[in-house]
């Protein structure tokens, strides 16, 4: 590497720590989450995802993230369907749960007492690609991400 | 005569080929992170309630303003909300600094995207500033162009700003052994989980900042 990559890195170092304080060496973190798709109106709530370079999740704290956006009351489930192929892989019945905020979160995880909206993955390993569809029913949302926590 | 048929032709074609792509493209502007590649990371303590606000409320203009108008968010603003957990106070010079600068403007394009623009008067367009660390006396500056610009793409849980090039910030850092060094920043993602500051130099590891439980 050369004497000015070296500088950059450490610059980099020194504006993370600056921020709130760190571990100034750069090493791989263990879990991430990557943001793959909005479910919105324009894409009718669905979106295809290329799990190419994804690993499969199968260990804690790995798991599936969506999050919504939505007018309450949330009186029913909502729906979220994996599709790999033409075959329907999983469906989740997500259990909103309560408050009075306009966004909620459910955390799918392959361990039950680790999701939150009281649906798991049924089958792991999960591979995380394919198609992803959202069906409100007779409740409001107005969008909704959906994110993969992979670790390591 | 034929030329403006062939324009017009053009025109469609390329029509047909951008809108299936505008009606896909609800997918992330930033690259995806990496599990293997190294990080600088950090720990943020009270990052995520800050983060979950600022998600929320801009979900909030997103969702439900004029879509032809643009919303903004104030720079000193934002500070605030991570006062908890940066410890700048009032009275610190980046207070002062961030109090004069222009709000950030965003402009919808749909429900997940947008654009966004910052106007830098020239008077703010570099600033100096030292920070305590640890015991440690760091200086901090950076150099803004006249209009920072980019793309955003966001969900209820992340907000991704791509900057277009030579409209991005460069951040420099002189440490207490007296080096200078440079980076500048390409896009930013912000999630409830934590910040990411994807750096142009490919050479360069990224700034991971999470948030609470910090180790």
């Amino acid at each position: 590497m050369t004497m000015q990559g070296r500088c950059v890195r450490w610059a980099a170092t020194a504006l993370g720590c600056l921020i709130i304080g760190c571990a100034p060496s750069p090493a791989p973190v263990r879990c991430q989450n990557y943001n793959m798709a909005a479910l919105t109106p324009e894409n009718h709530f669905a979106a295809s995802i290329d799990g190419a370079s994804l690993p499969v999740i199968d260990q804690v704290p790995e798991g599936i993230e969506l999050s919504l956006s939505l007018i309450r009351p949330v009186n029913v489930p909502v729906t979220l369907v994996h599709i790999v192929g033409e075959r329907e892989a999983e469906r989740w019945e997500l259990a909103i749960p309560g408050g009075d905020q306009p966004w909620a979160r459910c955390f799918i995880s392959p361990l039950p007492t680790l999701s939150t909206c009281g649906a798991s993955i049924q089958t792991p390993p999960f591979t995380p690609g394919g198609y992803y569809y959202l069906v409100a029913h007779q409740n409001t949302i107005l969008e909704a991400g959906l994110s993969f926590r992979l670790c390591n | 005569m034929l030329a403006v048929v062939r324009i017009i032709g053009a025109l469609v074609v390329c029509a047909a080929i951008w809108l299936p792509n505008l009606a896909s493209a609800q997918l992330p502007v930033c690259p995806a992170p990496a599990l293997t590649e190294p990080y600088y990371s950090a720990c943020n303590v009270g990052g995520r309630i800050a983060t979950i606000r600022i998600l929320s409320e801009f979900a909030v203009d997103q969702l439900f303003r004029t879509p032809t108008l643009p919303f903004v968010r104030r720079p000193f603003e934002v500070l605030r909300m991570f006062d908890a957990g940066w410890g700048i106070g009032d009275d610190h010079p980046l207070a002062g600094y961030l109090r004069q600068l222009n709000p950030i403007q965003f402009t919808r394009l749909d429900t997940a995207t947008g654009n966004l623009r910052w106007d830098i008067a020239e008077s703010n367009r570099s600033f100096t500033t030292t920070v305590e660390v640890q015991g440690r006396s760091y200086e901090v500056s950076w150099q803004l162009p006249a209009q920072i610009a980019g793309g955003y793409w966001r969900t209820p849980g992340v907000l991704q700003m791509a900057l277009w090039e030579g409209q991005r910030p460069t951040i420099a850092v002189t440490s207490p052994d007296g080096f200078e060094l440079r980076s500048e920043i390409s896009c930013v993602a912000l999630a409830s989980e934590s910040v990411r500051l994807v750096t142009t130099d490919t050479e360069t590891p990224d700034v991971l900042i999470g948030f609470d439980p910090c180790p």
